[in-house]
């Protein structure tokens, strides 16, 4: 039993695909250019740093988000090529099989992550820098859930459209997170119950200290941590809980 | 003593169709399958063959009955690495190399054999570098038998394992495995090629409507199922209906061929009563011993 070696073979699959990992990190490092760095406000103060800084986050948020999301591919190729039921034949348990899973979607998170933070690097945000290692740690971690969240499509869609229909469901739920460009204040009772809000909020939380920024000119909320904290906790339950129920499904035959 | 490797007792597996309706694949199987046996598991589509050996992997969960593989649940014996299975299909992941399939499996096992014995053994050596899906059908079943014998397991089942290969490739398969059997491994295979389970397997079991219909030694299956035939050239005028025991008869150029349950008889009676001439005896083959055996289930009842 190695579980590195395991997990450094499925790891080398996200490598194979040049293209995909590009384009996920190639995505947030334009968003963030454009409605961070290029605008004029974009060198404002906010919290312990810039508005730059508060945009980066956001679309680091977002791309970490979206490469934790690609399980919805590599699920589906499992579940298609019946790979899933090779792994049931050999002795790896659930919680080893989970545990690499882990690892990989922190790897795949990290990489768009690692984009946008040397972005903002060479650009306009600014923040101390402890500030700025801790806000990028919290944004890699914030994405595992949306792993699972992956799994479930790729386990419930076994087709092509599972994997579109993840992304475009990721670009919605960063909307309503407040992790793209500022919602209306009367919006954010919506935003706070949305699985994205718990994510950015957190991740940044060394930056902003619960700081919102909304649409309504003049105004920023500021929110308590527990707000994203419950948050966060309650759609990892959610998204680990339909996943193990998928999952125990999944072994029969098709 | 308990040398058993599979027990099942009152084996039931139901599964909903598209309408709801409930049908049993498998309706009710025992079986009892002794160490180092070498078994040919026969049946037409659909018979449950496959439904069969996911529950001995403990792939599925059977609706009814019980299952035990060396003696407890066959996921322990799964976790031990005690069971190797070909699949019938897919189970190869089309991005990764030959070599790094069986490194990625091999990493799961406790006590994996060598990367080199494994490639050696299955023929893959040349392709270790090849990309799966670059891969012909009968190489990807080469790599599922690698997969398989990792663990150097005691029992190795396999369903429908030469699906997809050339006359060559089936031969070489088939060498290969008399060397798992000579090493005194527990083999069950799933076929619908009748002269592989003729030629490979020492026990027959027949599944037909989720139900064993025949379970023994292959010869014995063969002749049981099946009647002889006898075939002469007979005299004219000869009514060959009306000869003792005679099943059927049919007539071809010169010669009539005979079936019988009887053909040492009908055979001695031809010789000594009549001038029929250049007389031979032959059994039926499995593949009619199947036909009989499957065709007589009352099939299209359930539909």
């Amino acid at each position: 039993m190695n579980l590195a070696v395991y997990t450094l073979i499925d790891l080398r699959r996200i490598f194979t695909d040049g293209a995909g990992l590009f384009f996920t990190a190639g995505l947030p490092v334009l968003f963030y250019l454009l409605f961070g760095a290029m605008q004029s406000y974009g060198d404002a103060p906010f919290g312990e740093g810039n508005v730059s800084a508060y945009v980066m986050v956001g679309m680091a948020v977002y791309g970490g988000i979206t490469a934790a999301c690609a399980t919805v591919g590599s699920t589906a190729v499992e579940q298609t090529t019946g790979w899933g039921r090779q792994l049931a034949l050999t002795p790896l348990s659930s919680l080893a099989m989970l545990s690499s899973k882990t690892v990989v979607i922190l790897v795949r998170a990290a990489f768009p992550v690692a984009a946008v933070n040397v972005a903002g690097i060479f650009t306009e945000a600014d923040m101390p820098a402890g500030t700025w290692v801790a806000c990028a740690l919290v944004t890699v971690l914030v994405a595992l859930p949306f792993g699972f969240y992956g799994m479930i499509f790729g386990m419930l869609f076994r087709s092509e459209s599972a994997v579109s229909i993840a992304s475009t469901s990721v670009v919605i739920l960063a909307f309503l997170g407040n992790s793209f460009s500022p919602l209306p204040e009367f919006l954010m009772g919506l935003a706070r119950f949305s699985p994205m809000y718990g994510a950015t909020s957190l991740a940044r939380y060394p930056l902003s200290d619960g700081q919102q920024a909304v649409s309504d000119i003049g105004v920023v909320v500021t929110d308590p941590l527990w707000y994203a904290v419950l948050n966060v906790v309650v759609w990892v339950v959610v998204f680990a809980g339909i996943c193990a129920l998928l999952g125990r499904r999944q072994k029969g035959r098709r | 003593m308990d040398t058993n490797v599979i027990r099942a007792e009152a084996l039931v597996k139901s599964f909903k169709d598209g309408s709801g309706r409930g049908f049993n694949a498998v309706d009710g199987i025992d079986l009892e399958v002794g160490t180092g046996e070498i078994i040919g598991l026969l049946g037409p589509n659909g018979a449950g063959k496959s439904t069969l050996i996911d529950m001995v992997l403990s792939l599925t969960r059977p609706t009814r009955g019980t299952v035990e593989v060396f003696g407890a649940e066959p996921a322990q014996a799964i976790r031990e690495g005690r069971i190797g299975a070909v699949l019938q299909t897919g189970g190869l992941l089309p991005d990764l190399t030959v070599a790094d399939t069986i490194r990625m499996i091999a990493a799961t096992h406790r006590d994996p054999l060598p990367l080199e014995t494994v490639l050696e053994q299955a023929d893959l050596t040349h392709l270790a570098k090849r990309r799966v899906g670059k891969c012909s059908g009968g190489e990807q079943q080469r790599v599922r038998f690698a997969l398989a014998v990792l663990s150097n397991p005691e029992l190795l089942i396999l369903d429908e394992p030469t699906t997809g290969m050339d006359a060559g490739t089936r031969h070489a398969f088939w060498d290969s495995m008399s060397a798992q059997a000579s090493e005194g491994r527990t083999i069950i295979f799933a076929t619908h090629y009748i002269e592989e389970a003729q030629n490979f397997a020492r026990r027959i079991v027949m599944v037909g409507n989720g139900r064993i219909v025949a379970d023994g030694p292959t010869d014995q299956v063969r002749e049981r199922a099946s009647a002889r035939t006898v075939s002469a050239a007979l005299p004219e005028g000869l009514d060959a209906a009306a000869l003792p025991g005679v099943l059927s008869v049919s007539t071809e150029g010169g010669r009539t061929t005979l079936t019988t349950g009887d053909s040492d008889a009908l055979a001695r009676y031809l010789l000594t009563e009549t001038d029929a001439v250049d007389l031979s005896i032959s059994t039926g083959s499995l593949e009619d011993a199947f036909l009989a055996l499957t065709s007589a289930d009352p099939a299209k009842e359930q539909l």
